[in-house]
């Protein structure tokens, strides 16, 4: 049985409300600069015009978040419940974490609230699927299937959250990398998991 | 309906039939997602995950049917909805799953499948009928609005 110990501590979990999420910021080649083009570590030139466009998987998240903080109790039949914002700040944190190496190049995943009070993220790819669930206590399940060679893994607790943070950005790479990448380089799925 | 409620017995789990169906409303965005496999809209496992109390919503077949009611008559209750699933009674007891009569105020057919655990989830995700299958360009308006 898991508990809320495997993931992350009750304390930790209910924390998060005071905690000013920590996104990644965006990377200076994320950006769409203007008249001056960056220059040494990637700092514009004072004066410049710079516009900051959000990755398009950073939009979709966006507004699925806020999907997310807008049900009201009863929103999946008698006695489902809102999810709390707590939650809904930890998972955005994670999923952002987890993309940010790839830059505007990521898909991003589809965050279906739970009736209990949890949500669950998942990606189904070309490549593969993977649904991660976090529930309200802060107990989390993970499941991940290779397509290539059909092997399955899934596990729970605080292994969840890393498993979540090695396999989400290798699911949500665009598939037009992917296409030009070598898939027998990818590491198997059960290597990992061993 | 609430007089239903207030007058009707709770009907056993026992009396509830083998051949009859539970309907489970498909809601967008929150049961959906896009296989981009099949480039298809599917349920998420998420649509029968059960609240704290253990039960996922649905509409029991046979109680409908005894007072003369299609399926689907409590299907245009909620707002959102995209498809209707379908399970067998017989196929979730064969799951060691159970259902259950859980009337409401608004909704006396409603019920609830019991004794779901997380390796239910998927199956059950994968081998739904469909009554009303998922409207793609309902979900997919739902999922962008």
């Amino acid at each position: 049985m898991r508990s809320a110990t495997d993931g992350l501590s009750l304390a930790e979990f209910r924390g998060a409300d005071r905690v000013i999420p920590v996104f990644s910021a965006p990377r200076y080649d994320q950006c769409q600069s203007t008249n001056v083009p960056f220059s040494g570590e990637g700092k514009p030139t004072p004066g410049s015009m710079t516009t900051f466009q959000a990755a398009p998987w950073s939009v979709k998240l966006s507004k699925n978040i806020e999907r997310l903080r807008r049900l009201g109790p009863g929103w999946d039949g008698p006695r489902s419940v809102p999810i709390s914002s707590s939650l809904i700040n930890l998972v955005n944190v994670l999923i952002r974490e987890s993309l940010a190496p790839l830059g505007s190049d990521a898909r991003a995943p589809f965050v279906v609230p739970l009736p209990s009070g949890g949500v669950q993220v998942e990606w189904h790819t070309t490549l593969g699927e993977l649904e991660f669930e976090l529930e309200y206590d802060g107990a989390a399940a993970f499941w991940v299937r290779d397509h290539s060679t059909g092997h399955e893994f899934e596990t729970e607790g605080a292994k969840a959250f890393n498993q979540f943070l090695f396999w989400a950005p290798r699911l949500a790479q665009d598939q037009r990398d992917v296409a030009n990448a070598s898939l027998p380089s990818r590491p198997s799925i059960f290597a990992v998991a061993a | 309906m609430w007089l239903m409620h207030l007058c009707r017995p709770v009907r056993p789990s026992s009396q509830l039939l083998p051949d009859y169906r539970v309907v489970r409303t498909i809601r967008s965005p929150d049961h959906v997602v896009r296989d981009d496999r099949t480039g298809e809209w599917r349920l998420s496992s998420g649509a029968y995950s059960p609240t704290a109390d253990g039960l996922v919503s649905v509409d029991l077949e046979q109680l409908l049917a005894e007072d003369g009611l299609s399926p689907l008559t409590m299907y245009p209750a909620l707002d959102r909805n995209v498809a209707a699933a379908t399970h067998l009674v017989s196929d979730l007891r064969a799951l060691n799953l159970d259902v259950v009569h859980d009337p409401t105020i608004r909704n006396w057919y409603h019920g609830g499948i019991s004794g779901i655990k997380r390796s239910h989830k998927q199956k059950l995700s994968k081998s739904a009928g469909f009554l009303v299958p998922i409207d793609p360009v309902e979900a997919q308006k739902l999922h962008d609005a």
